[in-house]
């Protein structure tokens, strides 16, 4: 039975809160004091998402993972949003935010960074009683003999030039290579010689964030703004042109295949 | 026509639609002279149907039968308003009495009554409630009975006899011992699984239906001041770490 009195008035705060003429708390730490202008705002973030500021510089990895996420391409979708906001007169608050929360995708985005973690844990999981090639084949048996492996693929292109530039960021952050990041680069090694398919960019960062004792629901939080900027940019280059500069589109650019005309009294 | 990445993977340049069909000015194809929807001139429909039965027309590309747009139509009342304790309700309000700009507000309540106790989990009932499969939507709100939803299941189907409904009053009556019965989120995908909605369509209609009475509590609290919402007192702001 639920408790009528009134302790439901309360808010019971974990991560801290504003104490009025005296200091923020945040996750114990004085944000005035102990956060700003001591640590970067990637740590904080970390710190925000997971309750543990990071160790050993891991934010540095986090903050390069945002920036290769940032391409500034209007024909991705999310950017596409942010864009079609601009032109049609949306503030940039708006446009870029509700070009973000269309990463909470299948596809692409932070989406695909957790179910690549979850896969990823899956297979391990597996290996203690059956071999990589078996729980591959079981994985693409699924999708009826054409692997759509997630991590494994990308809509656009094949491969993925993103890993080399983060795997440059970790080698310089002294990043050791963990059992999913050795995991994802086995079952790469696997898809590639068998289905011309090879690791994308989720598949690598989600096992590196694995690796470095993130969980799923962490990397979810965390990679939270991961598109933004990209988006932002989008939106800045249409902000200031003319209204519906953006892809207008003709009458003739769509295709009607509905039902013939009718009235409600046939 | 479409573009070929190099992946092999090939996109429309056309839009397809079996909603709209726009027909062209002469001189000028971006502006448009004329519409039909799913065939109908528009004129005809908005001079000649009502608002129900053309979310419906959108969804099914037909007008519904006499008895379907009757529950129908029904549904849209019964669940054209959350209550104001919904976190939905709650975070519009927020936002309103915050001062948010009044273009954002919407995207703030629907998109939180995209939860999993809202329309989240809507799709995977409506599939189970089809196989009649009671896993989902039924449970229990603050550790008992959701007492409300209960009345209005009965009602539905006392009304209309339709095959979802009669089993999700069933199951009810049988979870009365165990303290259980029907939530909100499962009442919504019952009808919505006896009007002939497809699961894929059913958390867009569930939000689509909210969305007037959530405006409408933001238009309530959209100019109070700061002071008509909550701002807890330190005392009522416990911070574990302290």
């Amino acid at each position: 039975m639920h408790n009528e009195d009134n302790e439901h008035q309360q808010i019971k705060s974990s991560v801290g809160g504003w104490r009025i003429g005296k200091g923020v708390n945040s996750h114990g730490y004085d944000l005035l004091k102990d956060l700003v202008g001591k640590h970067s705002f990637f740590e904080v973030l970390i710190l925000h998402a997971t309750g543990r500021l990071p160790e050993n510089n891991f934010h540095i990895f986090v903050e390069n993972v945002h920036l290769a996420m940032s391409y500034p391409d209007h024909r991705i979708w999310c950017n596409r949003i942010a864009s079609l906001g601009a032109t049609s007169g949306l503030e940039p608050c708006s446009s870029t935010l509700l070009g973000t929360m269309a990463q909470d995708s299948t596809g692409y985005g932070v989406g695909t960074l957790t179910a690549c973690g979850q896969f990823l844990i899956k297979i391990n999981e597996g290996l203690s009683h059956r071999t990589l090639k078996d729980l591959l084949e079981t994985e693409i048996k699924k999708t009826r003999g054409k692997p759509k492996i997630i991590g494994y693929s990308r809509p656009i292109a094949n491969g993925d030039e993103r890993i080399a530039a983060l795997k440059q960021v970790a080698v310089e952050q002294s990043l050791k290579t963990g059992k999913y990041e050795k995991l994802a680069f086995d079952i790469d090694h696997y898809l590639t010689g068998n289905y011309n398919e090879s690791i994308n960019f989720s598949a690598y960062v989600s096992a590196v964030m694995l690796d470095n004792g993130y969980t799923c629901d962490e990397i979810e939080r965390i990679y939270t703004f991961v598109v933004a900027l990209g988006a932002l940019a989008c939106y800045r280059d249409y902000s200031s042109q003319d209204s519906l500069a953006f892809k207008p589109l003709k009458i003739t650019d769509l295709e009607y295949t509905g039902k013939q005309p009718r009235r409600l009294d046939d | 026509m479409s573009t070929e990445t190099p992946r092999g993977t090939t996109f429309t340049k056309k839009l397809n639609s079996r909603l709209i069909n726009e027909t062209p000015c002469k001189n000028n194809s971006f502006v448009t002279s004329g519409m039909s929807i799913c065939g109908y001139s528009h004129s005809e429909l908005l001079h000649n149907i009502c608002y129900s039965d053309f979310i419906y027309l959108l969804f099914k590309q037909e007008l519904p039968s006499k008895k379907i747009s009757k529950l129908f139509k029904q549904y849209c009342i019964a669940f054209g308003i959350p209550s104001l304790r919904n976190p939905a309700s709650q975070a519009i309000v927020a936002g309103a009495v915050g001062k948010t700009r009044t273009t954002s507000l919407i995207s703030i309540g629907v998109g939180l009554f995209g939860s999993k106790d809202g329309a989240g989990q809507t799709e995977d009932i409506m599939k189970q409630f089809n196989k009649c499969n009671s896993d989902i939507g039924f449970g229990t709100i603050h550790g008992d009975i959701d007492t409300y939803a209960s009345k209005l299941l009965n009602e539905f189907s006392d009304e209309h006899h339709t095959k979802t409904l009669l089993w999700a009053k069933s199951v009810n009556e049988k979870l009365v011992t165990q303290n259980q019965g029907i939530l909100m989120a499962g009442l919504s995908a019952a009808i919505l699984c006896d009007v002939g909605i497809l699961p894929k369509d059913g958390p867009l209609i569930y939000q689509s239906i909210v969305a007037p009475g959530l405006a409408a509590h933001a238009a309530q609290f959209k100019n109070k001041p700061l002071t008509d919402y909550f701002f807890e007192s330190d005392d009522d702001y416990i911070i574990s770490s302290e």
